[in-house]
């Protein structure tokens, strides 16, 4: 389990962005964030990743104290953070990319070479492209992308940031359905969202998020009830 | 062929590859680290008195002169080279990818001019603006083919560098290292959620830019003898260099190197040697008037 208790974090000294943030995050479920603009999701994302030191809580992935750990640490945990940015190596091809996710075990040639035709079947369309620059791929194409050179580590745990900010509803839709096929291969998923539909769609457990602090959370069913209400209230209409 | 236009296009050949060793470390490190590095050229100087130091007999350790030869006194250079940039990321670079600071990249600039500074005038006070000639290494005039004769030590320093830019590119784009920096320079978070500690890649850039600067100012120390502003013209053609090849781009930076050697020689040739730091800058206008990103560059390339 993954699991960030009573987070503070923030950018400067006198703001913080989380104020008092739990999250728990169970094993082979997709938990869902969402909040408002503002509301520190993405804060609390890089804290998690360590691309931010909390002021204070802890941030624990089974009995791993992960807290201010650096972030290049944490795909040799099994750990695969997807920031809300690109963050594809434009000029290199799709296969150079997806290899480079092999970092963490850049030594061990038969391993490098059983991932990536395991990560090729997972995401046949990437095999089409592996020759093409990565900067020359669409929105969505780069999006699954990054999401199949995390695959290379065989990671335990799925944080995904934002993943179809910008990109076309229909290709969102294929972000979504992949997210959906790792969770039922077995892989924990840590999903912020604005789209709240989806998030609540797809999540097993959703978190809501306002100002830095937890507002409510609950499973899917409890949501999808009140899903309408709590829209209103966002949009204080 | 007449053998004095050959010569001066050896010439310009062996000038290309000294550029393009102090060009390939500029263009890494503003590829990684996003710093344009001003005190590249001091990198260089110090590579020529390190030389000395090393090789001369004019600096004693325990009483012992240190007199090494100059073929070992090279490797030792840039090996010191390499650990002062070590240094300069470690104590003054850090802070501007690290810390949260208000504009870092002019903080960069401001720091490395002013290193640039304080390292010549530091040479200037320690040593004095006295020319300083290291030893050679290949020593006297050697006979290429027919009438052509060229000094030993630019034909070494010539094939050192073509030595050093090839095991330069190995390391780029043969090593997992390489690829790393690579990745580092196109995207940093991108590089680091796969688990490559960008710090590292930012120290290895520095190391490389030592070793490949210090090198080149070695090799041309027994040439061109060592003086504290001896990196400044080197250092403005190696930016020339790598803004002609397109920023970032390291195939640029090797052909736009050899094409500038070879234009200052010819040019010096045809039209006049009194003009010859002048044909860089005609080059570069002419190259950006017809491609703004340079010969290889892209929009947004880097490395």
């Amino acid at each position: 389990m993954l699991s960030a208790q009573n987070i503070v974090a923030g950018y400067v000294d006198e703001i913080n962005i989380l104020q008092n943030v739990s999250v728990d995050v169970h094993k082979q479920q997709i938990t869902s964030v969402i909040g408002p603009n503002g509301s520190g999701k993405s804060t609390l994302m890089r804290v998690i990743c360590g691309f931010l030191k909390p002021k204070s809580g802890q941030v624990m992935w089974d009995d791993k104290d992960l807290t201010g750990r650096p972030s290049h640490t944490m795909a040799g945990l099994g750990i695969c953070y997807l920031p809300q940015e690109r963050t594809v190596y434009p000029h290199l091809t799709v296969e150079q990319n997806i290899h480079l996710g092999s970092w963490t075990f850049r030594r061990d040639k038969a391993r490098i070479r059983d991932e990536l035709a395991r990560v090729y079947d997972l995401f046949p369309l990437m095999r089409e492209r592996r020759k093409s620059k990565a900067g020359d791929l669409s929105g969505g194409m780069q999006k699954i992308l990054e999401v199949a050179r995390g695959m290379m580590i065989r990671p335990e745990i799925l944080i995904c940031d934002e993943p179809t900010v910008g990109l076309a509803p229909i290709i969102a839709k294929e972000v979504y359905d992949t997210i959906e096929r790792l969770k039922a291969d077995g892989l924990t998923i840590l999903l912020v969202d604005q789209n709240v539909r989806e998030a609540i769609r797809i999540g097993d457990y959703v978190y809501v998020l306002e100002v830095g602090q937890n507002k409510v959370n609950g499973t899917r069913s409890e949501f999808e009830t009140n899903l309408h209400d709590m829209i209103k209230d966002w949009l204080q209409i | 062929m007449d053998y004095y236009v050959l010569s001066q296009i050896v010439n310009g050949l062996i000038f290309g590859f000294i550029y393009a060793l102090i060009a390939l470390g500029l263009t890494v490190v503003f590829s990684i680290m996003r710093v344009v590095n001003f005190s590249h050229g001091e990198f260089y100087m110090l590579g020529g008195y390190a030389l000395y130091a090393l090789t001369a007999g004019v600096v004693t350790v325990f009483g012992i002169p240190l007199s090494i030869p100059t073929i070992l006194g090279l490797p030792l250079a840039m090996v010191g080279v390499a650990v002062f940039g070590m240094l300069v990321e470690r104590g003054l670079l850090r802070p501007v990818y690290t810390a949260r600071m208000d504009r870092p990249e002019e903080y960069a600039i401001i720091l490395t001019f002013g290193l640039s500074l304080f390292l010549q005038y530091g040479a200037l006070t320690a040593v004095g603006p006295y020319e300083m000639t290291p030893g050679a290494f290949w020593e006297g005039s050697k006979h290429v083919i027919g009438d052509l004769y060229l000094a030993g030590d630019r034909l070494f320093a010539a094939g050192i560098s073509a030595v050093l830019i090839g095991a330069t590119l190995y390391f780029i784009y043969g090593t997992w290292t390489g690829r790393a920096l690579m990745a580092t320079a196109q995207n940093r978070v991108g590089s680091t959620i796969v688990g490559i500690n960008t710090v590292r890649m930012n120290i290895t850039a520095m190391v490389l830019a030592g070793l490949l600067a210090g090198g080149a100012g070695a090799l041309l120390a027994p040439v061109f003898l060592v003086y504290p502003d001896v990196g400044q013209i080197p250092v403005i053609k190696a930016f020339v260099i790598i803004v002609l090849g397109g920023m970032g781009s390291i195939p640029g930076a090797v052909v736009a190197a050899l094409i500038l050697g070879l234009v200052e020689s010819l040019g010096s040739v045809y039209v006049s040697v009194a003009y010859r730091d002048v044909f860089a800058f005609l080059v570069l206008i002419g190259v950006l008037l017809f491609r703004p990103h340079g010969l290889f560059g892209q929009q947004e390339r880097r490395a």
